[in-house]
C-alpha cells in the first residue's frame, strides 16, 4: 500500500508521516518513508536518523548532470523497483523503518523543482511493495504535486487538517483534485485542542471528506520538533496508531 | 511541468515520441532527445512548435527538403 500525506504548509504532514511510520513498524510492517518535499529538510531527524540519505536526484547525477548527458542509473530505469534494490547511500534503514529522499532545492536561482516532481512520480509508479511493506509519502505543501501527477500511483491520500480556515480551504481543494484522479481520500484532524474544535472542523467538512483520525494537540510533539529530536511515544502517537490500524483494515 | 513531451505531427496523427524530456540537442537532420533518466532517442525532423505553458509540448514535423 502506498499512502501520501498532504495538506497546507505547517499542518503537520512530516509529524504524522513519522508517527504513522512508527505505528506501521510496530505492526510488523517494513516501512519506506518517501520524502517528496523539496523544501523542508528535517524529516530524517523526526524519524531518528543522524543524517538524511543521499537523494534520488543525486543518484541521477543532480541538476548539474541535466546540463550534460545525465547518468544512467540502472535501478531508476527498471520498470519495477523493490525496496531492496535501492542502493545503500540512497536509503536509510533502522529496524525496518527506511527513508528515501527525492531531492531538495539546494541553491538560490537553481531553477524550478520540476525534475524532482517527475522523479517522485516515476519512482512511486515503479515502486513494488509486497503485503508486508508500506510506503508513506511526505508530500510538498499545497497542491502542485497534483498538477505534476505525483499522486498517480498512490492508493490512499491523507489530508492533514489543522484548525484554520486556510487548512480547511486547502483540504477542500485537495479533495476535489484527488477525486479528479479517482483517488480515495480521508482527512486527519491535527493539533486539536478540544472537542469543541473537532466539532467545528467536522461541521466545516460537512461530511464531504471521511475523517481517518483525530490527533490531539500535544505539547511533547511541539517541544520535540522545536529541538529537532526523534518523535516517539506521545499522546499524538497513540492517536496515529488508530489511524494506521484503520488504514490497514480497509 | 518544465520537462516536456516531444510529439511528431504526421499530418493525420500526433505521435508521442518521448515524455519527461530534459535535454534536446540538434544533430544533423534531427534532434537527440534525452529524458530525466538518461534514456536517449534520435528523431529526424524539424521543430513545428513549442508550447511551454499548456502541457509543455514540443511538436516536430518531418518535411522532405525541396
Amino acid at each position: 500500500m502506498k499512502i501520501s500525506v498532504c495538506g497546507k504548509g505547517g499542518s503537520g504532514k512530516s509529524t504524522i508521516v513519522t508517527l504513522l511510520a512508527r505505528a506501521a513498524q510496530k505492526r510488523g510492517l517494513t516501512v519506506l518513508v518517501v520524502d517528496s518535499d523539496e523544501s523542508n529538510s528535517g524529516l530524517f531527524r523526526m524519524l531518528g536518523f543522524e543524517s538524511p540519505p543521499l537523494s534520488l536526484m543525486e543518484l541521477l547525477g543532480g541538476k548539474a548532470a541535466l546540463k550534460e548527458k545525465m547518468r544512467n542509473p540502472a535501478v531508476l530505469q527498471q520498470s519495477e523497483i523493490t525496496i531492496r534494490e535501492i542502493p545503500a547511500p540512497y536509503i536509510q534503514n533502522a529496524d525496518g523503518l527506511m527513508l528515501v529522499s527525492i531531492g531538495k532545492v539546494l541553491q538560490s536561482l537553481e531553477g524550478c523543482a520540476c525534475p524532482m516532481g517527475v522523479l517522485s512520480r516515476e519512482f512511486l509508479k515503479k515502486l513494488r511493495l509486497n503485503k508486508k511493506e508500506i510506503a508513506i509519502v511526505d508530500m510538498e505543501a499545497g497542491v502542485e504535486h497534483f498538477g505534476r501527477g505525483v499522486d498517480e500511483a498512490i492508493d490512499k491520500i491523507l489530508i492533514m487538517v489543522e484548525p484554520s480556515f486556510e487548512s480547511l480551504a486547502t483540504a477542500d481543494k485537495i479533495k476535489s483534485l484527488a477525486s479528479g484522479m479517482n483517488k480515495k481520500v480521508a482527512a486527519v484532524l491535527n493539533k486539536i485542542p478540544s472537542r469543541k474544535t473537532t466539532k467545528k472542523l467536522v461541521e466545516n467538512l460537512k461530511g464531504s471528506i471521511d475523517i481517518a483520525g483525530i490527533i490531539p494537540y500535544d505539547p511533547l510533539v511541539f517541544e520535540t520538533n522545536l529541538e529537532g529530536r526523534a518523535l516517539n511515544e506521545c499522546k499524538a502517537f497513540n492517536a496515529a496508531k488508530k489511524v494506521m490500524d484503520a488504514l490497514l483494515q480497509n | 511541468m518544465c520537462l516536456s513531451t516531444v510529439y511528431m505531427d504526421h499530418g493525420n496523427k500526433h505521435e508521442e515520441i518521448m515524455k519527461d524530456v530534459a535535454r534536446i540537442e540538434a544533430k544533423g537532420r534531427g534532434f537527440l532527445l534525452i529524458n530525466l533518466f538518461g534514456e536517449n532517442k534520435f528523431i529526424e525532423g524539424q521543430i513545428r512548435d513549442i508550447d511551454l505553458v499548456d502541457g509543455h509540448s514540443i511538436t516536430l514535423e518531418n518535411k522532405k527538403p525541396g
